[in-house]
């Protein structure tokens, strides 16, 4: 069992990934602490690859890095730094209360079996061939755990809802409409990633990807067609298809939910023959509202309405 | 719907009903209040038919998709959380309705640039499905879902007043809120790496007391703590509360602290006191902090001079009420949970009916300085009346849900012995009675110079009732103490563990 | 050592790194990404938890839960930034949150 030792990689990478937080959060600089923020994303993308993880690797270098980056990048000049830090005794306190934890969590973990630890991995394994997929972390998500999943596309409904209350005008964002290289560069890439988003909706049934990884694809096109000024481009106005789009997921989820088990089974019981195609119809609804939640993030606030709704 | 349909499984239609509902107010937002209120209808009528179903002797429980626990999640309904979704379907019911009125007036047109009002359905409505969600889920980490749900519509709600200082407030509890939930989902996690199980009922068979399952307990306990403002954690609590809009207030005291306290209570009986877990000396240390809520709380809402804010503290001292529990019953349920659970119920329609009514006297009187107040004809008589039965309810007096509520903790605690939790709660019983007779006495010192203002045309039909709402909610929290053995009784179902 | 011990200890250090600058910081953008480091901590834990070797397939659950997570961080992390905007642009303070 020599592949379950820790090796020469498996030291490098935590290091990594320990001093680049350790660095994040101690600069000074705001701007630093930003790129460093992206550098640990990626690095922690490689330690998920690392740790045979694919799927949360590809959703953590386009949400959790990518995205999430620009997001405080974006934001960053409207937030003003503040030096002060807290007086020393909280300082004392909390440094101790951190190396508690640490303390409590490192002697816990390390009482864990790692060898022969219990998980859900069998009964995941035992009944994948009936989850209408082959992928089992999709299986997980929209079979077995299809609820919480469901759940978690309300929590970004929330998101939205609270981002164009506390912004009722969108921040502007600069449009690099004037420069070519960025408009040759432009439609090359976002027939790429519309392309890439439906590739990976696809392969998440079999393979590493679904609806997460392909709505981050999704919405990197959607932003740079803001970027670009295109005017037609979702989210440059306040349209009721927009609103409609942003819900779509969460309404298919729910009519699935319903939907299948109006035939006397439970809540989201798919029928065993329809389970893949249904799984497809909610992953290709929650794609598309998934990317445009993720653009609306981006843009911090609601673009201006074009209904003739007043804002 | 045709006849071959089967009969409508009330308990899903509380979580899927508001989500459509939001997801609907939020595309038709013109119609927002209008969907809004109906979908809250909707939840508040399901939610009764499910308890009455529960009542009947028979706890709901479902299988979602069909595969068994461990593999998938279950949903689950004892008494217990059925009468708690009742009490969120009623009071958010009530609250909806006054917010039909409120959230036109609540937030001037020169100020409507800041904060949107069409905001308030959706967020209402997803806070709803989140706390519905809650009280129905049996699985570790969904209900971790479920808690962000509820704290980021609850932000969300906090911010929506527009005020400076209801920013302030509203990033402090996401930050806390985000804090607060990553501790529980440690505890799950930790759990997970032990027994490598989520439902909550598989969990109970498997946990043991040793040290993996003490410290995934400490910090789910602490994160729930935090959420639920549990002194010394209280902080964010009077700010957030103090100067949310008045419907917004109403559902963050009435409904959103009860549902992380629910869980600490869930946990407690069902997960960690069967297996040994919960000892002695961690129900202590809980019920000191409640202790510490109740002293603090109270003395806090004697001493403070906004009407918003003593409402707001004196939330700070009934959750510290809600974990005598943990020391007073032990591990088992008994006369304490009984007791938290009356109070936790009572205080949601008079907190909510106290939130309503401090907006209406913040509107006639345009402030709310306690010193300032007096039994001006501006404001309504139901008004003071409404504060009066509410606060009859809050202190604990009879015939109200509050008074009921105590007297089952305070026979709890005689009969066990136990002195000093007997001394807390009647310290802060005359504490708390302290601080609302503050506010009554105001209304009893008549001032007959005070001028009749020309009164506004009558207002319709519609009105006049949406008016009514928080002297109904005031009404319950006393009628609970009056048929208080029905309440008791649904308790026991499926109470067994 | 196990490598997936060694990975979890490392998500645990992460953890309380992040705590600790979480309760210190006053700067609203540092503490929004602290919170997010003290996600990433946990999901680095939770990550270890699936791993079960070079030979055995993966722990999908843990996946699963950790993806949840990310979108749950990332809408939370949204949020907070249009708050933390709204928070400067009233007049607010990051030393008053």
């Amino acid at each position: 069992m020599s592949g379950l030792l820790i090796s020469a990689l498996d030291l490098v990478l935590g290091l990594l990934t320990l001093g680049l937080a350790a660095a994040t959060l101690g600069t000074r600089d705001q701007a630093r602490m930003l790129m460093l923020f992206v550098t640990f994303g990626g690095v922690v993308a490689l330690l998920w690859v690392r740790l045979r993880a694919p799927d949360v690797a590809l959703a953590e270098a386009s949400i959790g890095a990518a995205l999430t980056g620009g997001l405080l990048l974006r934001m960053r000049p409207m937030l003003p730094p503040s030096d002060g830090n807290a007086p020393r005794p909280i300082r004392a306190l909390a440094a101790a209360l951190a190396l508690g934890t640490f303390a409590a969590l490192a002697w816990a973990l390390s009482l864990v079996d790692w060898g022969a630890r219990p998980s859900l991995a069998g009964p995941v394994f035992e009944r994948l061939p009936e989850s209408g997929v082959t992928n089992p972390v999709t299986a997980v998500l929209l079979n077995f755990r299809a609820y919480d999943t469901l759940l978690e596309v309300a929590v970004l409904l929330v998101a939205v809802v609270g981002v164009w209350m506390l912004s009722p005008r969108a921040p502007a964002l600069t449009p690099l409409r004037d420069d070519p290289l960025f408009l040759a560069l432009l439609r090359l890439l976002v027939p790429f990633l519309c392309i890439l988003a439906g590739y990976l909706l696809w392969l998440g049934s079999f393979a590493p990807g679904g609806a997460f990884q392909a709505g981050a694809a999704l919405s990197a096109a959607f932003l740079f067609l803001l970027l670009a000024g295109v005017p037609d481009a979702p989210g440059q106005a306040d349209r009721a298809w927009l609103r409609a789009a942003l819900v779509m997921g969460l309404a298919v989820f729910i009519a699935v939910a319903v939907g299948v088990s109006l035939r006397g089974a439970a809540l989201l019981e798919y029928p065993p023959a329809q389970a893949k195609n249904l799984i497809l119809l909610i992953e290709a609804a929650l794609t598309v509202s998934i990317a445009l939640t993720l653009m609306v993030l981006f843009q911090g606030g609601r673009p201006a309405s074009r209904d003739g709704a007043d804002p | 719907m045709s006849d071959a349909l089967p009969a409508p499984d009330w308990a899903v239609l509380t979580v899927l009903l508001p989500l459509l509902g939001a997801a609907l107010a939020f595309v038709a937002e013109r119609q927002a209040d209008r969907i809004g209120f109906a979908a809250t209808t909707g939840v508040a009528l399901s939610s009764v038919m499910l308890l009455l179903q529960v009542a009947g002797g028979a706890p709901y429980q479902q299988s979602i998709g069909g595969w068994a626990v461990p593999l998938g999640i279950a949903l689950k309904a004892d008494g217990l959380a059925a009468l708690m979704l009742a009490m969120t379907g009623l009071v958010g019911l009530g609250v909806a309705a006054q917010a039909l009125r409120t959230m036109a007036s609540e937030l001037p047109p020169a100020r409507q640039g800041t904060a949107a009002p069409w905001a308030f359905w959706p967020l209402w409505l997803l806070l709803l499905g989140g706390l519905n969600a809650l009280y129905l889920s049996a699985d570790q980490f969904n209900l971790y879902v479920t808690l962000e749900i509820v704290s980021l519509a609850a932000v969300g709600l906090t911010a929506l007043s527009g005020k400076p200082e209801a920013f302030t407030a509203a990033m402090r509890y996401l930050l806390v809120g985000f804090l607060a939930s990553l501790l529980y989902l440690l505890g799950v996690a930790l759990l997970y790496a032990r027994y490598g199980v989520l439902d909550i009922g598989t969990a109970q068979s498997l946990l043991r007391p040793e040290p993996v399952a003490q410290l995934a307990m400490t910090v789910m306990l602490a994160g729930l703590a935090l959420k639920s403002a549990l002194f010394p954690l209280h902080f964010w609590l009077p700010p957030a509360h103090g100067n949310a809009a008045a419907s917004a207030s109403a559902l963050l005291s009435a409904l959103v602290v009860k549902a992380s306290v629910y869980l600490v209570l869930r946990l407690w009986f069902d997960l960690f006191g069967p297996t040994g877990l919960a000892t002695e000396a961690a129900g202590l240390l809980l019920g000191l902090l409640g202790a510490g809520a109740i002293l603090w709380g109270s003395l806090q809402a004697v001493l403070a001079e906004r009407l918003k804010l003593l409402v707001a503290y004196s939330t700070v001292a009934q959750v510290g009420y809600l974990f005598l529990a943990l020391p007073l019953d032990g591990t088992e349920r008994g006369l304490a949970w009984q007791g938290v659970a009356m109070l936790a119920l009572a205080h949601a329609f008079a907190k909510s009916a106290m939130f309503l009514c401090c907006q209406i006297v913040q509107d006639r009187l345009g402030h709310d300085r306690i010193r300032a107040l007096t039994s001006s004809a501006k404001l309504p008589r139901s008004t003071q009346l409404t504060l009066a039965l509410a606060a009859i309810s809050l202190i604990g007096l009879p015939p109200s849900g509050g008074f009921v509520g105590k007297w089952l903790l305070l026979q709890a605690s005689l009969e066990g012995g136990f002195t000093l939790w007997t001394a807390v709660i009647m310290a802060g019983t005359l504490l708390s009675a302290t601080a609302m007779f503050r506010v009554l006495v105001r209304f009893f010192a008549a001032q007959p110079d005070d001028p009749v203002e020309a009164e506004a045309p009558p207002p319709g039909i519609t009105a006049r009732l949406i008016d009514l709402v928080p002297f109904a909610l005031a009404a319950v929290a006393i009628l609970l103490g009056l048929v208080a053995t029905w309440p008791l009784m649904v308790l026991q179902v499926g109470a067994g563990g | 050592m196990t490598a997936a011990l060694w990975h979890a200890l490392v998500g645990a250090g992460l953890f309380s790194l992040s705590l600790y600058h979480l309760i210190v910081a006053q700067d609203l953008l540092r503490r929004i990404i602290a919170v997010n480091l003290l996600g990433t901590g946990l999901f680095v834990i939770l990550v270890a938890l699936g791993y079960r070797g070079p030979d055995a397939p993966p722990d999908p659950v843990p996946h699963a839960l950790v993806l949840t997570g990310i979108v749950v961080a990332v809408s939370a992390t949204g949020l907070a930034l249009a708050l933390a905007r709204r928070v400067h642009a009233s007049g607010g303070r990051s030393e008053d949150v």
